[in-house]
Order: structure tokens, then sequence, then C-alpha cells
């Protein structure tokens, strides 16, 4: 009785799994054909095979490139200078490099914003495309857009400061992968820090998250990194 | 002015009784408009032959000043209280950037570029009184530049 049910067994086993790549391959093969056309009509984004991304990896100081399709800016409502609107079209069409912080830290935050207007400098004293700047805050509770407008305009008048709902901004940075992580002091309990991701993000002009400038950041390597990567993704 | 002077009499009396530690390169970068915190970077050499630590600090232009240690770990800031700091014997410890650093807390007004902030830390050995400068954010770095440049020239 075993015996025969294996042997009815034996040839639908071996068949099985033959069949189930097939169905695989072939579902896999249509649902990549109309992304990749889907993305084509849309976007006119090339797509970058694994090996071209790990050559542009290879010549990148302190920037990790993120693979194609990774993340997206998604639709967003925040709120910029003089209380208005701003929405996703903010990233369209350009390369934006993304600082998430707050105005309550007073050693990472300023440091990076120096650091991205030195970046600034450097690349206009190159005479080469500099891409928007950009601060989102992470803690919207305390730091209103006129908060986060001084403090961004304190490093340059360029560099666009952002502000909105905690509900809104949570979203944003939970789509990006950006940490915001509330502490509260131990002594003070109406005061509390917001552990948050120390990388900037480089959003590309289709508003992909491109690459990460990891902490701590360096002004020429992040120049040189941000030749390499719009060099490679014209 | 007259607290002032109880410190620095305190600080003259410790004198008498311990090497003074020396304190190198005292700064508060200048704060953006509305900023309530500021950092303070300075370094400190431990020249008697003990263990100092320094348990705290404050400043008549904040409400609370605290030592704090930034770090990054697994690509998140983050900023943490410390109770204290040790220095040993005859060792330099630093409040730099993007690590240990004086943290200014509920700051009255903004610290503009020629202030001169006063600082007591708390140490073992007594209090300290430091005047530290306020200068404009990256005046070292820009130094460094220039001097790198200069070095290029020769």
């Amino acid at each position: 009785m075993k015996a025969e049910n294996t042997e009815n067994l034996q040839p639908k086993s071996r068949w099985l799994p033959a069949l189930v790549i097939a169905t695989v391959a072939l579902v896999g093969g249509i649902g990549a054909n109309i992304w990749l056309n889907t993305g084509a009509s849309t976007e006119s984004v090339d797509v970058y095979s694994d090996a071209e991304l790990k050559q542009i990896q290879e010549q990148l100081v302190a920037t990790t490139i993120l693979p194609d399709n990774f993340k997206s800016v998604p639709a967003f409502e925040l709120i910029g200078a003089n209380n208005t609107a701003v929405t996703d079209a903010l990233f369209a069409d350009k390369w934006s490099m993304v600082f998430f912080g707050f105005t309550h830290c007073p050693d990472v935050c300023p440091t990076t914003l120096y650091v991205m207007n030195s970046v600034i400098d450097e690349l206009r004293e190159q005479s080469l495309s500099e891409p928007q700047v950009v601060f989102i805050t992470v803690d919207p509770v305390r730091d209103t857009i006129d908060k986060v407008t001084d403090y961004v305009n304190y490093f340059s008048e360029e560099f666009v400061g952002l502000s909105g709902t905690l509900n809104n901004i949570t979203q944003l940075t939970s789509k990006l992968g950006v940490v915001a992580s509330f502490t509260a002091s131990e002594t003070d309990p109406n005061n509390y820090t917001v552990d948050h991701t120390a990388s900037m993000l480089l959003i590309d002009p289709q508003k992909n998250l491109r690459a990460k400038f990891g902490a701590p950041h360096e002004v020429d390597s992040i120049v040189k990194d941000f030749k390499t990567i719009i060099a490679s993704f014209q | 002015m007259f607290k002032k002077l109880v410190f620095l009499s305190l600080f003259l009396c410790h004198s008498a009784f311990a090497e003074l530690p020396s304190i190198i390169d005292p700064v508060i970068p200048a704060t953006p408009p509305g900023a309530q915190v500021a950092a303070g970077y300075l370094s400190l050499t431990n020249n008697s032959d003990s263990t100092l630590t320094i348990d705290g600090a404050s400043s008549a232009v904040a409400k609370k000043v605290e030592l704090h240690l930034s770090k990054v770990e697994n690509d998140v800031a983050k900023m943490i209280k410390q109770d204290s700091v040790m220095v040993k014997a005859g060792e330099t410890f630093e409040f730099k950037h993007g690590s240990y650093h004086l943290m200014l807390m509920g700051l009255e007004n903004a610290l503009k570029p020629g202030d001169v902030v006063d600082i007591i830390l708390e140490t073992s050995n007594g209090d300290i009184l430091i005047e530290m400068p306020v200068k404009k954010m990256g005046m070292s770095k820009m130094k460094k530049k220039m001097d790198h440049k200069m070095d290029n020239n020769n």
C-alpha cells in the first residue's frame, strides 16, 4: 500500500516543480513586461542592471546607491515658507538633497546644513549643476514653519524648509524609510529629543530615492559622489 | 557679576591644591534665529595626577546645560545625556562635533558671533569658569581650507 502510493506520486512530483517554475516564469515575465512598459511610458528613465549599479557604486566614496524602483517620493502635502502648501511637485524635474531633522538639535542638524551649504558653494565654484536642498522637520509640534524657515535660511536663503502636520510628515518619513523616534528627557518631562535618520537622501528628477549620503558628512566626498551620480544617471 | 566673582574665587582656591586643567579652543557656534538650543565645544586636559570627572555645567544664558553625546548608530542620529564624563590623569577630553558636547537648552536669546558665553563646568576638582566665544559656524574649517591652499602654493 505504501509502496503503491509512492509510485503513484513520483511521476507527478517530477512534473510539478517544472510546472510551477514555468508558470512563475510566464506570469513573472508578463508582470515584468507590464512594469517595464509602464515605467517607460510614464518616465523616460532607463532601468539599470545590477552590474551597472555595482559599477557606479564602486566609484563612490561615502554614498550608497539604491536599487531601481526602490522607493519614490509619495504624493504629500506639507507647509513651506509663508504658510504655502507644498506638494511632491517640489521634487519633479530636478535633483534634490533632502535632510530630515529638527531645530532643537544643536550638533548634528546645524552641522549637516552647514555641510550642505558648503557642497552647494563648491558645486557652484566648479560651475556644476546644483541640487535643491530641502530640510524637513521631524518635530512639527515644536517646529512651526516660521521656525523652520528662519532656521534653514540662516544657512542659506535658497534652502527649502518644510513643516506640516505630524500625520503628513510621518506618512512621508515612513514611505521613504526615514526614522524619527521620540525620546523623552529623563530630567524634564516637557522636553524630548528626536532620534532621526542621519543620512542625507538624494532624490532624482523622477522623484525616486537614488542614493543616501551617509554620516559623517564631508563636503569633498559628497561633491565627488554627487558628480559621479548625476553623470551616471543622466 | 557677584556670582561670577564667587565662582572665580572658588576656582582660584582650588588652584592652590590641584593642578588646574587646561581648556583648549572653547567655542559655541552661533545659533540660527529662534533656536532654543546650542552646542559648546572645547578640549580639557587633566593636568593633575588623579582622574577628573565633569559632573555638570550651567550658564546664565540657558535654562539648563547638559553633557550630551551625539552618536550615529545604524544610520540613526541620537543624542544621549551623560551624567558625567571622566578624564584620566594627564589625558585630554574633547567635546567636539558629532560626539560629546555641552548642550545649552532653553536659550534666552540667539547667540551671535562676537558674544562671549560664561559656562561653569562642575568638576570633581571644583567649579571652573570658562569663557566661550561664539563664532560663526565653520570658521575653523574655512581656516583649514585656506591653510591647505597655502600649503599647496608653497
